[in-house]
């Protein structure tokens, strides 16, 4: 395989060791444009694999790009178009925010009036125009989530990758920490990777998914195509739950799978025809009434949870 | 749910426009990089009262030693009559040695202020995580801790070389109709280059043992320890053989023995300064040493200044080279 130049990074057979343990073996991946999740249990490789596209830590073998720059050797170009927001607390002791959002932009080069300028920017975008000016060891936990993602828009990176970015966080908190990476990712010209364990966040912000198992990727594609069934599979919403439905469908050669209160997942043999007919015959035959029905999707957790069990 | 602020503006915002926009402007060379993180360093540190205190104490030991070589110099001549017409008085103390004393005084405020300026420097960067912000930034290892040695360097610095400047500028403005650019035409070379070496060795050894700790207490006490336990031991390993090689010479043992044990007498950070800066400014230690039997002192000598040269390179490279294998933006798990 030679590497892809259409996703915003991939990487080639690449091997990471820490010391004598070996995290990535032999791995290659693409990373598509848009906003991707990185997804896998603990211990699964993703921060590492972060790391390593940082130019963090360097691959006992393969290769990898970042936007076009290879990891190996052109690891200050990457980092001038990439924004980090690290899993743990990070922050520079003894600053506000403003003071230490605008540092961040001039470690990147900004000039110190510009990075100023956009540090209020990013701040009042992430949410935190009020507290600009608190030193940033007072905030609480969600605060220091949204700083983190400040620092790393700050210098207006091409790619940015999230470790993690709901940790610690409530509900309220996590609901608008989701719907600012959803918001930078779509249609800002900014590609972002979400790693995290976390399923439903990858389901309401990402548009693909890359799973990761033990240092190996065991699946990844655009989360609607993984999430969409194959043959006959449709999910019924019945007036109220009816069990005479079922035994209707299956009569008729279907199959019953999960019940969710009055909806019902129906699935016939590949190739049936006219099962839209036959579901309706089945409400005729037990009295049922259908209120609508719709090709099945499975949960991000289903796909996931089948890939992990292979 | 309550939503972030996400397109939408408030009227009380200052910035009207809330909207995530991507950065176009200019991006500074990569080349002066590490002036930033020096400058964060410079202004977190100007503000600490500490820094002060001891700045304004090292000023007072200036003019003291000032003041003395002023009031010497004006006995000196009264008692020689101001010697013959057209003559420069002689002097009880040279430019040189004056220098030489107050840079001496100062070394343990610099090693205080050292404690103060940079025992955080990269050990609260450690605590805090900092170290994933920095080098996630397109810095490199090598420019944050030049970054953070120049910073700490350039305080200490400021704290000995401003006062060293105003003491040749005193020379140079009291004495300069006594032939003093005629006699000291290199003095401020010298003092610029006496007054660096112990900000230099302060700084380096600083930096090393704070980019060890995740704690800048617990750096700053490793450092004092460092610095105090080499004191203690070179200076009464040094004595005891100057000791033994006086009374050896007595017997007739060689002038090297008694030079070899003033030398072991300056391994340390404040005798590495000394040393070298009685060399660089051409000091006779027979003046500038206190204490000890007479018959003691008619047999100092200055220290070899090689081997000082050596230990402190020592002390200047091996602390830089730990610092910077210790600087990680990951915790690398061997085993």
């Amino acid at each position: 395989m030679s590497l892809d130049s259409t996703g915003v990074a991939s990487v080639e057979n690449l091997t990471v060791r820490y010391g004598t343990k070996t995290i990535l073996s032999d791995f290659s991946l693409v990373i598509p444009d848009g906003c991707t999740g990185l997804l896998g249990p603990n211990g699964a490789g993703k921060t590492t694999l972060l790391k390593t596209l940082l130019g963090f830590v360097s691959p006992a073998g393969g290769r990898g790009q970042v936007l076009g720059l290879d990891v190996a050797t052109q690891g200050m170009l990457i980092r001038q178009k990439i924004g980090l927001m690290p899993e743990q607390d990070c922050h520079i002791p003894g600053m506000n925010a403003v003071t230490f959002v605008a540092y961040a932009g001039e470690l990147a080069g900004m000039p110190a009036s510009q990075a100023m300028r956009r540090a209020h920017e990013v701040l009042e975008y992430c949410g935190l125009g009020e507290a600009r000016y608190r030193n940033v060891e007072t905030y609480s936990t969600g605060m220091k989530q949204r700083i983190k993602l400040a620092q790393a828009l700050v210098h207006g990176p091409k790619l940015l990758f999230l470790d993690e970015p709901t940790n610690g966080l409530d509900p309220e908190g996590r609901d608008q920490m989701l719907e600012l990476i959803r918001d930078v990712s779509h249609g800002k010209g900014l590609s972002v990777v979400v790693s995290s364990h976390l399923l439903p966040d990858i389901e309401r912000t990402c548009d693909s998914v890359l799973v990761l198992r033990r240092g190996e990727l065991i699946l990844s594609g655009p989360i609607d195509a993984l999430r969409s069934t194959t043959g006959c599979t449709v999910d019924v919403e019945l007036a109220e739950r009816s069990a005479a439905f079922g035994e209707s469908i299956t009569a008729l050669g279907g199959t019953v799978g999960e019940i969710k209160g009055n909806r019902v997942r129906v699935a016939f043999a590949d190739g049936t025809k006219g099962f839209g007919t036959l579901v309706f015959r089945a409400a005729k035959l037990s009295g049922a009434q259908v209120r609508g029905f719709a090709p099945a999707q499975r949960s991000l957790e289903d796909v996931f949870m089948e890939a992990i069990d292979q | 749910m309550s939503q972030p602020n996400v397109q939408e503006p408030t009227v009380n915002s200052p910035i009207a426009d809330l909207t995530y926009r991507n950065y176009d402007g200019p991006i500074t060379s990569h080349t002066f990089r590490w002036w930033v993180v020096a400058l964060s360093v410079l202004r977190t540190n100007l503000k600490k009262p500490g820094f002060w205190i001891n700045g304004g104490l090292i000023v007072l030991i200036f003019l003291f030693q000032a003041l003395l070589f002023f009031f010497s110099n004006n006995v000196a001549a009264r008692i020689g009559g101001g010697g013959a017409a057209g003559d420069a008085p002689q002097k009880l103390m040279s430019y040189g040695t004056t220098a030489y004393q107050a840079i001496s005084a100062t070394s343990l405020l610099v090693t205080i202020a050292a404690l103060i300026v940079g025992s955080g420097s990269i050990a609260a960067d450690n605590r805090a995580n900092a170290l994933l912000v920095y080098l996630s930034k397109p810095i490199t290892k090598g420019d944050y801790l030049l970054g953070k040695w120049m910073g700490v360097f350039m305080l200490l610095a400021g704290l000995v070389v401003l006062p060293t400047i105003l003491l040749w500028v005193f020379y140079a403005t009291t004495y300069a109709d006594e032939g003093f650019f005629k006699q000291e035409p290199w003095l401020w070379a010298k003092l610029l280059g006496a007054s660096l070496i112990s900000p230099v060795l302060n700084t380096s050894l600083m930096i090393g043992f704070s980019a060890c700790t995740k704690n800048a207490r617990l750096a700053g006490s490793l450092f004092a320890a460092f610095t105090f336990i080499l004191l203690t031991v070179s200076n009464t390993a040094g004595f005891l053989m100057f000791r033994n090689a006086t009374l050896d010479q007595d017997l007739g043992a060689g002038k090297a023995v008694v030079r070899r044990a003033i030398t072991v007498q300056h391994i340390s950070v404040r005798g590495v300064a000394d040393g070298l800066s009685m060399e660089l400014l051409d000091v006779d230690p027979k003046k500038v040493m206190a204490g000890g039997p007479k018959k003691l002192r008619k047999r100092l000598q200055a220290p070899y200044p090689l081997p000082l040269v050596g230990i402190g390179l020592l002390m200047i490279i091996l602390p830089i080279g730990i610092a910077r294998a210790k600087i990680r933006a990951v915790e690398v798990v061997s085993g």
